[in-house]
């Protein structure tokens, strides 16, 4: 195929004319509205999708928080007693009940492990 | 807009439209390879004339309005992130016996070229411009204008067989 062809083909065609409403939207429509089409900006979309999927991969990457141990409603309400039914003791009663329970887990850890060393 | 001077301007902007539209908006699809963001730059065009308090002052309408819409056509491409519809239709057939085959070949061609050979071409071969004349519209040198040609014709070529 030479240049002669190419342009040969090229003349059996031509661009595209506009759509029949650019016209009418061009010299009737206020000119607030001419300035932009209603097209979706694609960038946005794209954007809004990667955003999307970042924040999916980090909840299931990043692992939740470990739920609070159980509290022992009965401890706690002994605490509260100790601490005279003061303002905000049911706070600082749940928080000593939960500091208990887990020093205890760890005791127990430790006490397993100590077990276990002495056996071998 | 009710007053003269918006009404003066509303004739204008439909007479020059009326005249140019149709060669603008091919100028700008040919730049951009996308009907709507062709479509945008016309109405980009016009409603900068529409905004203006005065008519402008213009020697040669064909030449400013064209110069127009390849300034926003190229500012378009500037701030294009995304790849444009490839399979969307940007000819059409002007004689008898054009196979759907050959224009899909051809478009994909063109497609393929930079927009300023594109631009060339469209200017030469579809608007029948000298070599000089586009390099006059395009601000490049005629060198640079030959160039794209030849680069065109190549690639579309390899790329057409």
């Amino acid at each position: 195929m030479q240049d002669p062809d190419i342009e040969r083909l090229l003349r059996r065609y031509r661009p595209l004319p506009p759509s029949e409403h650019l016209f009418g939207q061009i010299t009737t429509a206020p000119q607030h509205q001419i300035s932009k089409s209603h097209r979706t900006w694609p960038w946005a979309v794209a954007a809004a999708a990667l955003l999307a999927i970042t924040l999916g991969l980090h909840a299931t990457v990043v692992p939740p928080p470990d739920a609070p141990p159980a509290v022992d409603r009965q401890r706690v309400e002994a605490i509260i007693e100790d601490l005279g039914r003061a303002r905000g003791s049911d706070v600082i009663a749940e928080w000593i009940a939960r500091r208990e329970f887990s020093a205890e887990q760890d005791a127990r850890a430790a006490r397993a492990t100590a077990a276990e060393i002495v056996r071998q | 807009m009710g007053d003269d001077a918006g009404d003066d301007r509303r004739r204008f902007v439909a007479a020059v439209y009326a005249e140019s539209g149709p060669r603008l908006y091919r100028y700008a699809l040919m730049i951009l390879a996308d009907r709507q963001d062709a479509e945008d730059v016309l109405q980009q065009v016009f409603a900068a004339v529409l905004s203006k308090p005065a008519l402008p002052r213009i020697d040669d309408e064909g030449a400013y309005f064209r110069t127009a819409v390849r300034n926003a056509a190229y500012s378009l491409l500037r701030t294009r992130r995304t790849a444009r519809d490839a399979a969307e239709q940007i000819l059409e057939p002007v004689v008898p016996g054009c196979s759907p085959a050959e224009q899909v070949a051809l478009e994909q061609a063109l497609r393929a070229l930079p927009p300023e050979q594109r631009e060339v071409v469209h200017l030469h071969v579809y608007e029948g411009m000298t070599f000089q004349e586009v390099a006059n519209a395009t601000t490049a040198s005629i060198n640079t204008v030959a160039a794209r040609y030849r680069y065109a014709l190549d690639k579309m070529r390899k790329l057409i067989g």
